[in-house]
């Protein structure tokens, strides 16, 4: 095991185990406020959100918006199943089908 | 040595009803140790990752990042706290049940929450009451087949190999749209993940690193709070 990776993992537990721990902890007396709940909510829904849009839209961090960007077809393909069949491995499995038929063909 | 705290039965049938979601959670395991060894991870690496941070999305998104070469320790934390940050509010929910438990049991139960654990804790609380045995027992199954298919995955791809150069850089994008459409549900989620998205779009084209998600989450807090409010005084 590299040590810098090692590094990296831990960073990666702790910020995942502060949000773990964080509400039975610091809340503990008090409770979650309702505001804050209010706007946690949210939070899933933007990340995700600003994962995928990123990767298909300006997969080199400029905006592509053209046929010639394979990442935007296949993701209009995965979003169309995913959106259909509401099933994990179907999104997957056909959606890197077709980006993989996407590179075959050239793109 | 004994793994439940109170009542075994209880115990086992949180291990019995978790079964069901992993018909979805392996493919999504092993998919997630095979993206880690491509990236570059070392099997021995991938174990303590699934161990350690037990988050099937913070190791997508951490894999992400170091195959692009941007793996920088404080965005790195700042993208997992964010793609967690809602076991905040699923712990919230819980921790009038758990805030009272001896140390070890609470420190077990916050470790090992996840959407699954939670989904059929609330369940279980419907029907019969809470069990700390019974969310124990769902947390032990999606711990040990995470790591299980994490390792699958790993000893996957020496059968597989360059599965990047292939063109599979966009499965961990798949992974996400199949995590986020069905959530869209409603139409002010809709709104919420439209604006995000034109916020990620110009964020990922004028700032630099991974500042767009702060950015996009951002707008998706005032968008979601502001339509909320908005139709509550419609109402």
């Amino acid at each position: 095991m590299r040590p810098e990776i090692v590094v990296l993992i831990i960073v990666m537990a702790m910020a995942a185990l502060f949000t773990r721990f964080a509400s039975v902890i610091l809340l503990r007396r008090t409770g979650m406020p309702a505001a804050l709940q209010r706007c946690l909510k949210w939070v899933p829904v933007g990340v995700f959100s600003a994962l995928v849009a990123s990767a298909i839209f300006s997969p080199k961090g400029v905006l592509n918006l053209s046929f010639q960007n394979p990442y935007l077809l296949a993701g209009i393909v995965a979003i169309f199943l995913a959106w259909q069949f509401r099933n994990f491995v179907v999104t997957v499995g056909l959606g890197t089908i077709a980006m993989l038929l996407l590179r075959a063909g050239g793109l | 040595m004994r793994l439940y705290y109170q009542s075994r039965t209880d115990f086992l049938a949180g291990c019995r009803d978790c079964l069901p979601l992993m018909v979805g959670g392996v493919p999504f395991g092993i998919m997630c140790g095979v993206m880690a060894a491509s990236a570059g991870f070392t099997p021995m690496e991938v174990l303590l990752m699934s161990l350690l941070v037990f988050s099937g999305t913070s190791q997508y998104v951490a894999i992400m990042m170091f195959q692009s070469g941007n793996a920088l320790l404080g965005s790195l934390f700042l993208n997992v706290l964010l793609v967690n940050l809602h076991n905040l509010l699923l712990m919230a929910s819980l921790s009038p049940y758990i805030a009272n438990l001896p140390g070890l049991v609470r420190n077990l139960l916050c470790f090992g929450i996840s959407d699954g654990t939670y989904a059929i804790t609330m369940n279980r609380i419907r029907q019969f009451g809470y069990s700390a045995d019974y969310q124990l027992g769902a947390s032990a199954v999606q711990y040990v087949f995470w790591t299980a298919a994490n390792m699958a995955g790993v000893f996957l791809i020496n059968h597989v190999p360059n599965l990047l150069s292939w063109g599979l850089d966009f499965t961990i994008t798949a992974v996400f749209i199949a995590i986020l459409i069905p959530q869209l549900c409603d139409r002010i989620t809709l709104c919420v993940s439209l604006a995000a998205t034109v916020a990620a779009v110009l964020g990922a084209c004028y700032l630099s690193g991974k500042w767009y998600i702060l950015l996009a989450c951002g707008t998706a807090v005032i968008t979601g709070v502001v339509l909320e409010g908005r139709m509550k005084n419609e109402t």
